[in-house]
């Protein structure tokens, strides 16, 4: 596994800072919700139907924990996503950083890595899912 | 982890791309609408008949790697387009979807009740759509991508999988059709992004087809359990008929 440093290409785009973009309108816009008291409590068709909870179920809360100042409760409600979410914030203050010093990094992993790369995430994956049918959540 | 290969086509005008054939390099033609030689208007027609009527050519043909402005613009445009038509005509002319399901799901009893939008917020909606097609193609695009990477079908760069989603929203155009255009819409959106993403990154066709039914996938899973639950055939005939 090797991290390179690469010079940025003329017009390439700064994908962190677009994604923290959207999250960002989207962010202020739950919080507006959140304000007023009007946060939509979705009912999952997934889980209305099997009884089972799906991957992103929670995701709700979580976002309402957050905004209370409850992180833990937030972290209990689905743990990926909310450990996604500190991950997006590394990521846009990566991007931030590529544009002042035009450079950006590349993960190069052999063959074997990235084969276990993408089992990990899956497996992350799984084991989260997992962990909401056991919590009910 | 891989980048695209091909250099981005000037802008000269020319409808190939200079890299000279013959040291591997692809020759792409430029997509239409991203062709400055061609005024929009022409650009957009002949865009949408070839990634409706021949899209495997489109894909595996056509540039799909580089800037993506052009098709971000392409989108919003067909977007836009085909959902103002679309939310006139289901004014007059669609049935109620809503009472149907309702009829079927009854604890959906709130399901299309909400109460009628004001004339702000009509204008509001329509202001908004071209924000909500570029949220929606960035996050289309993500998902798609990390699937193809996933299954080490991302040959090429992320621009490439955000072109191809754009370029195939072109389907949505079939929603100006009345009643069956909306499901009509989806299911040839799901054809055009599969062929799509298998041709335009230079992948076997199933991992292209994974990768565009994966938000569709979960659905599906929630169909058959349903149906699982209700005890097939019989069992929803009679769930039906007793919620009549």
């Amino acid at each position: 596994m090797k991290l390179i440093v690469l010079q940025r290409k003329k017009g390439e785009l700064n994908l962190p800072l677009i994604y923290g973009a959207i999250a960002l309108l989207l962010g202020v816009m739950a919080y507006m919700l959140h304000l007023q008291n009007r946060m939509p409590l979705m009912r999952c068709p997934f889980k209305a139907f099997t009884g089972i909870p799906c991957p992103t179920c929670g995701s709700t809360r979580l976002v309402q924990g957050i905004f209370s100042a409850d992180l833990p409760t937030a972290f209990a409600f689905n743990p990926l996503l909310f450990l996604t979410g500190f991950a997006l914030i590394a990521w846009v203050v990566y991007g931030v950083t590529m544009l002042f010093y035009r450079r950006r990094l590349q993960l190069v992993l052999s063959p074997k890595e990235g084969l276990v790369f993408r089992l990990g995430i899956v497996a992350v994956f799984l084991v989260n899912w997992v962990y909401l049918i056991a919590a009910g959540v | 982890m891989n980048e695209d290969n091909i250099p981005v086509t000037p802008d000269n005008g020319s409808n190939e791309n200079s890299n000279p054939p013959g040291n591997g390099a692809e020759i792409q033609l430029t997509v239409p609408f991203a062709d400055q030689s061609k005024d929009i208007f022409t650009g957009l027609i002949e865009t949408l008949k070839l990634v409706l009527l021949k899209p495997t050519y489109f894909f595996k043909n056509y540039q799909m790697g580089g800037a993506i402005g052009k098709s971000l613009l392409f989108a919003v445009i067909v977007g836009w387009f085909s959902g103002t038509i679309s939310l006139l005509l289901a004014k007059v002319s669609d049935p109620d979807w809503s009472e149907m399901i309702r009829k079927i799901f009854p604890e959906l009893e709130n399901l299309g009740n909400a109460a009628p939008p004001s004339q702000f917020q009509s204008i509001l909606s329509f202001i908004m759509i071209p924000v909500g097609i570029m949220i929606g193609l960035f996050f289309i695009s993500l998902i798609f991508h990390g699937v193809m990477s996933l299954l080490q079908g991302a040959n090429r760069s992320f621009e490439t999988t955000f072109n191809i989603v754009a370029y195939a929203s072109a389907s949505s155009l079939l929603r100006i059709i009345p009643v069956i255009g909306g499901p009509a819409s989806a299911i040839y959106g799901i054809v055009l992004n599969a062929i799509g993403l298998s041709e335009g990154h230079r992948t076997d066709r199933w991992k292209g087809v994974v990768a565009a039914l994966i938000p569709y996938l979960l659905c599906i899973i929630c169909l058959l359990a349903f149906f699982q639950a209700m005890g097939g055939v019989d069992g929803l005939t009679e769930f039906i008929r007793n919620s009549q």
